[in-house]
C-alpha cells in the first residue's frame, strides 16, 4: 500500500524543477524522487533541453562603427575640468576679481616676508591664526550682546512665564507649518518629485 | 587606465562625470547581448540597429535618473524592452501563440484566446530574417509571443534572474514563471513537431 505521507509521492516544486534542470546538483530526496517519477523527470529535461539550446544560441553583433554611432550621438555631461572653465568664462568678473584679490595677498605675504627676513612663515601662520580666532569670537560677543539688548531675551522670560497649553499647541502647531513648508521648498528646489522616491527609477523608452 | 576590468557601476560613475572612454566600454560590453535580443524580438536586422543605437543614446542621456540600487544591466535592458515593444505595438505585429492569453487557466478560455501560428501579415523580407537566423529553434523563438520570447531569452540566453526579468519587464513574478513555462513548452512542441521527441 502506499504510503500517505511518502515526500517522493508530491511532486518537486517548480523552482527545484529549474534548479535541476538549469544544472543544479539535486538533494538525495530530489533524487530519491526524480528516480520514481516520470513527470519530473520529464520537466527537468525539458528545462534541461531548452537551456542547452538556448545556451548554444549565436550573440548576434551589429554592424562595425556601431559604438562609433551611438558615441556620436550621446550627451555626457563635460568633464570636471571643462565645467571649471566654463565657469570661469560665464563669470569673468568675478572670476577676474577673486583672482586679483588672491593675487595681492600672496603678494603682500611675500613682500612683508622679504622687507622683514626675521619673521619666518611659522610666526606668520601663528599670527593669522591668532588674529582670524580673535575675530571670530570678538564676532561672537558681538552678536550675542546684540541680541540681549535687543530685547528677545526678556520676550522669551515673557512668553514662557505665560505659557499655557493652549499657546504651547500654537507654538508646535507654527513650527511644524514652518517646517512643513521649509520641506517643500527645499524638495522643489532639488527637483525631488513622489514618483522618484517611491520607484527610484522612472520608465525610460 | 584599463577600462575593460571595471565594474559596470563604476564605468556609470564615470559616464557621469564625462568620461568618454567609460561610456564606450559600457557599449562594447553590452552592444551584443542588446541587440542579439532586439534583433530576435523585431527580426529586422536594421531596424535592430536603430532601435539599439536609440537604446543606448537614451540610457546615457539619463544617466542622472540610474538609480544604483539596481544593476545597470537590468536597467539597459529594460529601457531596450520598453522601446522595442512599444515599437512593436506601434508596428501592430500580429502576437503568435498556442497556448492563448498568459491569464487563460481553464481550456476553453485558452482556447478561445489562442490564435494561429501562420501569420499572414508577416512580410517576406522578415521570413527571410527569419532563416537567416538560421535553425528551426530561431524560427521556434520568433514564433513565440514577443512577452513570451523576451522572458525565456532574459531567462536562458541572458542568464537574468526572475526577479531581474520581472523588473525589466515590469511584471509580476508569477507572470514571469508562467511566461517562461508557457514558452518551454511552445518551444519543446514545436521542436519535437520537427524531429520528434528525444524523451519519448
Amino acid at each position: 500500500m502506499n504510503d500517505p505521507t511518502d515526500i517522493t509521492r508530491m511532486h518537486l516544486a517548480p523552482d527545484a524543477r529549474e534548479r535541476i534542470g538549469m544544472g543544479g546538483e539535486p538533494d538525495a530526496g530530489e533524487t530519491r524522487h526524480l528516480a520514481g517519477c516520470r513527470q519530473c523527470r520529464r520537466e527537468v529535461a525539458e528545462i534541461g533541453s531548452v537551456q542547452l539550446r538556448l545556451a548554444a544560441l549565436v550573440s548576434l553583433a551589429p554592424s562595425a562603427g556601431f559604438a562609433d554611432r551611438v558615441m556620436a550621438r550621446i550627451q555626457l555631461p563635460a568633464p570636471v575640468w571643462v565645467r571649471a572653465l566654463d565657469g570661469v568664462r560665464a563669470n569673468r568678473l568675478r572670476t577676474a576679481a577673486v583672482a586679483a584679490t588672491l593675487v595681492a595677498a600672496v603678494s603682500g605675504m611675500f613682500a612683508w616676508l622679504t622687507a622683514y627676513p626675521q619673521v619666518t612663515p611659522g610666526m606668520m601662520a601663528r599670527l593669522i591664526w591668532e588674529r582670524g580666532t580673535g575675530l571670530l569670537w570678538q564676532g561672537v560677543f558681538s552678536a550675542g550682546r546684540a541680541v540681549y539688548d535687543s530685547g528677545v531675551l526678556a520676550l522669551l522670560d515673557a512668553f514662557r512665564a505665560d505659557l499655557t497649553p493652549w499657546s504651547a499647541a500654537g507654538a508646535l502647531a507654527t513650527l511644524a507649518l514652518i517646517g512643513t513648508v521649509s520641506l517643500l521648498m527645499l524638495m522643489k528646489l532639488m527637483d525631488v518629485t513622489p514618483g522618484t522616491i517611491r520607484t527610484g527609477a522612472r520608465r525610460i523608452g | 587606465m584599463d577600462y575593460s576590468e571595471k565594474t559596470d557601476q563604476d564605468l556609470v560613475r564615470l559616464s557621469r562625470r564625462g568620461d568618454e572612454r567609460a561610456a564606450r566600454e559600457l557599449v562594447h560590453r553590452f552592444e551584443r547581448p542588446v541587440f542579439s535580443l532586439i534583433y530576435r524580438m523585431v527580426r529586422d536586422r536594421e531596424l535592430a540597429e536603430d532601435l539599439s543605437q536609440d537604446v543606448f543614446v537614451r540610457t546615457f542621456n539619463n544617466l542622472d535618473r540610474y538609480d544604483r540600487s539596481y544593476k545597470f544591466s537590468s536597467w539597459l535592458f529594460k529601457i531596450a524592452y520598453n522601446l522595442t515593444v512599444d515599437h512593436l505595438r506601434r508596428r501592430e505585429l500580429p502576437t503568435i501563440s498556442v497556448h492563448g492569453a498568459p491569464d487563460a487557466v481553464t481550456p476553453d478560455r485558452q482556447e478561445a484566446t489562442s490564435v494561429t501560428l501562420e501569420s499572414d501579415e508577416e512580410a517576406p523580407d522578415d521570413r527571410l530574417v527569419a532563416k537567416e537566423l538560421a535553425g528551426e529553434l530561431e524560427e521556434a523563438i520568433s514564433a513565440l509571443r514577443e512577452d513570451y520570447r523576451t522572458a525565456i531569452l532574459l531567462r536562458h540566453v541572458e542568464g537574468r534572474s526572475y526577479e531581474e526579468i520581472a523588473e525589466i519587464m515590469e511584471i509580476p513574478l508569477g507572470t514571469v514563471k508562467t511566461y517562461i513555462f508557457r514558452a518551454r513548452r511552445e518551444l519543446r512542441e514545436a521542436l519535437s513537431a520537427t524531429h520528434g521527441d528525444p524523451d519519448d
